[in-house]
């Protein structure tokens, strides 16, 4: 994992510097036929950079590239809609929530092995919270999942040269 | 804070990073804005694939535009569409753009060196990976993987595979090169069938088409299974049988294949008078079911049931017996069918509408055999019938069958509650805010004053919904309410109408040898229009039409701020085509053609073609070339060079009444006024030597020796046929005028015009009335009277009157030879009657007459004919026998003649 996330940042640093004298701009990553650009790289990164100020530019290239992914897996399944996210969201909903299930037991096992950060709360008092931690858990975990699949399907590329 | 809401802040927080890194960043916008250049020059480097033409269209960017960074980006991004580019790299300096491509790779070839029992070429239709196909690294190793896969599974499993990609001639192209070392394969050496007895193990060996010394080929043995499964139901009767294994043993080469045949089944009806066996056995479910049981035993009961209430026995009854054996199962239905009723009547009450209208809507029919399975099938139909006349709340109150013992009939009695009529009297709009109402309610084409229908007003709304989707409103949508209190309604159309798109850029994907500029001929809509689809599906249909590809589809891809771009996916057909053929006719005897066609020469659906045909009294070679835009405008062009010997025979006698030899070569420029209707405007010049005419044929001197026509041919078409090769409807009609002049350098002066009309009428299914008209005149003035025999009109024959012999009919010269003559009328009708499958009959009357003047034209001296006619229908037209019958001959003349030969006479 950790020689992935370095060769990525080894590409993107090599990217960066790739641009010659005079470019205006290129195609920085694409996926089969959807084209990300330089330009728009650097204008997501720099947007997104005022909510969250630790983002580097390979999770945002990351980030731009899974939703291109999710997008089109979406409308393979007929999700439509004007708005990017909501399609996003209707098919996360669809393909990965739909399929988290958390039980009384998983939430029990949580509180217990992690029983003496709750300061003496009852497992009953803490039980919404932990089950929200949980969902969310199993979302990432399966989303994760689903997009390590979408990529096997399709021809990601992130340029270097 | 607690030490519990810190824990699960801190997991939240590395779980929404988690999130963030997979899908949710601010949405993606425009790129980063910088300063506007204007585009005084762009250049573009690295293409191989595609034409600078068609890039730069797809870029969208011109000399003389002011553009900035989101133009560029947005232009990079819709070429990358197209499928072909690695990268595009856009540079500038003051005002020049540079543009540099990096195209993806294509495979040009792939080679296949192989070692073993399978042949390159079959390697090559296995491998995964095709010529003209897309390459890159990851595609290889799945697919030699693949290739692995199924020569194991052809029972190769030590095969070895190499691979080694080269660069291939084309700029982007690289050779995909693979040595196969197949290895030893492995061979079935016995066949073991491991079945219950010996009798089941030889009736299956007997349809397994596998046998000792054969190669292990799994898939093929999975195929073999499943068709002996099929045929053991089908042949053997076996109803439930199984079939595993084709284990192969690799240590003594024995394939062992697992029967269980299970028990035969033993079908007997008893008492079943008006059905048949098999009548009653297709409605059997033990095959589907693979059992037999009391639940399918009742269901096979209720099957033979309804299928004798079908046929207006309401009292049937049916037993059965069923016998377990150890080897089959012997099921006996004893049917007692009872009497078979009729509908007589049907009788309504408590409705305005006509009895015949409610009768005609129903399942049931008067005269028919009465069926008592269909009365909720008969309520149906009546509440839509009234439902679609306005009355909503219609019902039907009781239906009742009135039996007649007496005379085996049954009256049906319907009381209906029919409720208010309710009728539209006003029609509103609400929602729309772009869109005018007045236009939205034309569009729904709802009248007031018409009864509210639901049907009709589904199909209001999906035209509503086209007329806003024509519009641009991809996402719109409507509603339709009706309100008020009385019979008199309210119509409200509540309307959502959405984003207005528009057409953004074209991209066409997958075309290797056809030019951009074919696409952009076709296309009709423009950037910035309101996005149409119906507009993009015309377009789809005219690329079809152009016969390049074997595929077209369209699709519209969001590219931000309400436009879409369309993208064309195509797959090209074969362009280079060779046909060849032989056949038969009682006039040319042995006849035979080739032809050689390219029809997208230079990437732009041109098409050039050799045909060649040949025949015991002719030889025939051509060469072609269509143009479809003529002049960059869609005028078809065609040119032909052709080459002609002829022998015109007596066909009785055998005896040669001329020999030609014709050098000529044409030019013409149609135009296609209509789908339906299309003009053509040829000029025409022949070198022709005539020889050998028999002497009381010869009328003027230009009839023998060689002779120069060069001549004009405007020509008028249409056609609404169905079927150019065996029309069932539609018309053919045209007219054609064929002016030679020494003005235009021709030995001869005459002017000749013909015209015809065929006329196509289905009467009933499978009988077609078939009718043709034709006639010609021609004049000669200055030095020629007469036509020359080359052009003079000559009747008799297959495709004309027939009963005479060829050129047969008409004037003749002092020794019986047909001279043609400047004036014919000749008219066919046919009966097109199809027998049964590809078999037809034809009866036929002809009639016609040849006159050596135009004054001597006349109806009155016409020559009749009739006859009959075979036909058994192929791909290429119907094969033709007919025989042709004399009505009106003269004295000493043949009653009639057979014609032998392919298609239909007109």
């Amino acid at each position: 994992m950790k020689r992935t996330m370095l060769a990525t940042a080894l590409l993107l640093v090599m990217l960066t510097s790739a641009v010659e004298a005079g470019m205006i701009d290129r195609v920085c990553a694409f996926v089969d036929n959807d084209a990300i650009t330089l330009s728009e790289l650097m204008h997501t990164y720099n947007k997104t950079k005022g909510k969250i100020p630790n983002i580097t530019k390979e999770e945002v290239l990351n980030t731009m590239i899974n939703r291109i992914l999710l997008k089109r897996a979406a409308l393979s399944m007929k999700i439509v809609g004007t708005d990017e996210d909501k399609i996003i969201a209707e098919y996360i909903d669809l393909k990965v929530r739909s399929y988290v299930i958390i039980k009384e037991e998983d939430v029990e096992d949580f509180y217990n092995k992690h029983r003496k950060d709750f300061g003496g709360a009852t497992v009953s008092e803490v039980r919404a919270d932990i089950e929200k931690l949980l969902i969310e858990q199993d979302v990432n975990a399966r989303l994760t999942a689903l997009l390590s699949e979408l990529r096997k399907q399709a021809y990601v590329k992130i340029q270097a040269e | 804070m607690s030490s519990s809401g810190l824990l699960l802040n801190r997991i939240k927080c590395a779980l929404t990073a988690a999130a963030c890194a997979l899908f949710m960043i601010c949405a993606q916008g425009a790129g980063a804005q910088s300063a506007s250049i204007a585009v005084t020059k762009i250049t573009v480097t690295g293409l191989s694939r595609i034409t600078e033409k068609e890039f730069l269209y797809m870029f969208g960017i011109k000399e003389g535009e002011t553009i900035d960074a989101e133009t560029i980006s947005k232009g990079i991004k819709t070429a990358f569409l197209k499928g072909c580019f690695n990268d595009i790299k856009v540079y500038a300096d003051g005002g020049i753009v540079s543009v540099e491509v990096l195209e993806r790779p294509v495979i040009d070839s792939v080679v296949v060196d192989v070692a073993g029992p399978l042949s390159s070429k079959k390697i090559k239709a296995i491998f995964t990976l095709k010529e003209d196909g897309e390459f890159y690294n990851a595609l290889i190793e799945p697919a030699v993987a693949e290739l692995k896969r199924t020569l194991t599974n052809k029972g190769l499993p030590d095969a070895k595979i190499k691979y080694e990609i080269l660069k291939g001639k084309k700029p982007a192209g690289v050779i995909v090169a693979l040595t196969v070392d197949e290895g030893q394969p492995l061979i079935i050496k016995r066949v073991v069938i491991d079945a219950p007895d010996n009798h089941a193990a030889d009736e299956i060996k007997g349809i397994l088409n596998i046998k000792e010394g054969d190669a292990y080929d799994k898939d093929e043995i999975d195929s073999q299974i499943e068709k002996a499964k099929e045929l053991m139901i089908k042949k053997l009767l076996y109803f439930n049988p199984a079939i595993s294994g084709g284990v192969y043993d690799n240590a003594t080469g024995t394939l062992t294949i697992n029967v269980n045949p299970g028990k035969k089944l033993v079908l007997t009806f008893k008492g079943n008078d008006k059905l048949s066996e098999g009548e009653l056995k297709k409605e059997m479910p033990f095959v589907e079911y693979g059992s037999v049981n009391e639940d399918t035993i009742e269901e096979a009961i209720a099957s033979i049931e309804t299928l004798y209430h079908k046929n207006g026995f309401i009292n049937v009854n049916v037993d059965y017996e069923k016998q377990d054996k150890q080897n089959e199962i012997e099921l006996l239905f004893t049917i007692t069918e009872g009497r078979q009723y009729t509908l007589s009547d049907i009788v309504f009450t408590g409705t305005a509408v006509s009895s015949e209208k409610l009768s005609e809507a129903m399942p049931s029919k008067k005269d028919a055999p009465y069926n008592p399975d269909i009365d909720e099938d008969d309520e149906t139909a009546i509440t839509d019938l009234l439902q679609n006349e306005g009355y909503q709340s219609a019902a039907v109150k009781s239906y009742t069958p009135q039996i007649d013992e007496a005379k085996n009939s049954v009256t049906l009695r319907i009381e209906i509650y029919e409720g208010n009529r309710i009728i539209i009297k006003d029609i509103q709009v609400e929602g729309n805010s772009e869109v005018a109402a007045e236009k939205i309610i034309a569009a729904s084409d709802i009248k007031v004053g018409r009864p509210y229908v639901e049907t009709e007003m589904f199909n209001a709304r999906q035209t509503t919904l086209a007329y806003l989707t024509h519009q641009g409103y991809a996402d719109a949508d409507v509603k339709f309410a009706i309100q008020g209190d009385t019979s008199d309604k309210t119509l409200i159309l509540h309307v959502s109408e959405g984003k207005r798109y528009s057409f953004g850029d074209t991209i066409v994907r997958g075309n290797v040898r056809t030019n951009w500029e074919v696409f952009r001929r076709v296309l009709k809509h423009t950037k910035g229009q309101p996005l149409n689809m119906a507009l993009a599906y015309e377009e789809m249909r005219e690329l079809y039409k152009t016969s390049l590809f074997t595929s077209v589809n369209v699709s519209a891809v969001d590219s931000g701020d309400g436009v879409k771009d369309i993208v064309f996916d195509v797959s090209e057909a074969d362009a280079g085509t060779i046909d060849y053929g032989i056949g038969y006719g009682d006039y040319e005897k042995l006849r035979g053609f080739f032809e050689v066609k390219y029809i997208n020469l230079q990437g732009m659906d041109r098409q050039i073609a050799f045909k060649s045909r040949l025949s015991q009294v002719s030889r025939n070679l051509s060469l072609t070339y269509d143009e479809p835009w003529f002049l960059g405008y869609k005028l078809p062009f065609n040119a032909t060079l052709l080459y002609e010997r002829k022998e015109q025979r007596n066909i009785d006698s055998g005896e040669v009444l001329y020999r030609t030899e014709k050098y000529s070569s044409s030019v013409g420029v149609g135009m296609n006024f209509t789908e339906k209707l299309k003009g053509v405007l040829s000029y025409e010049v022949s070198f022709t030597n005539t020889w050998d005419v028999q002497p009381d044929a010869v009328l003027t001197t230009e009839d023998t020796g060689t002779l120069v026509i060069s001549s004009i041919v405007p020509s008028l078409i249409y056609d609404s046929r169905d079927n150019p090769f065996n029309p069932t409807s539609g018309i053919l009609t045209g007219t054609t005028l064929k002016v030679a002049s020494k003005a235009l350098f021709s030995q001869a002066n005459f002017a000749k015009l013909s015209g015809y009309v065929n006329y196509y009428h289905g009467l009933s299914k499978g009988l077609i009335l078939a009718m043709s008209l034709k006639t010609g005149v021609g004049q000669g003035w200055a030095n020629t009277v007469d036509m020359p025999i080359i052009e003079r009109f000559f009747l008799g024959g297959s495709t004309t009157v027939r009963g005479y012999s060829q050129d047969g009919l008409g004037p003749k010269g002092s020794s019986g030879d047909p001279t043609g003559g400047n004036a014919y009328l000749m008219g066919s009708s046919e009966m097109r009657i199809s027998v049964i499958d590809n078999f037809g009959v034809v009866t036929f009357l002809d009639c016609g007459d040849v006159w050596p003047k135009i004054s001597d034209y006349s109806l009155s001296g016409l020559k009749y004919t009739t006859g009959m006619g075979l036909r058994y229908m192929t791909a290429a037209g119907p094969i033709r026998l007919d025989y042709g019958y004399k009505l009106n001959r003269a004295v000493n003349e043949g009653t009639g003649r057979f014609y032998f030969s392919i298609g239909q006479a007109f």
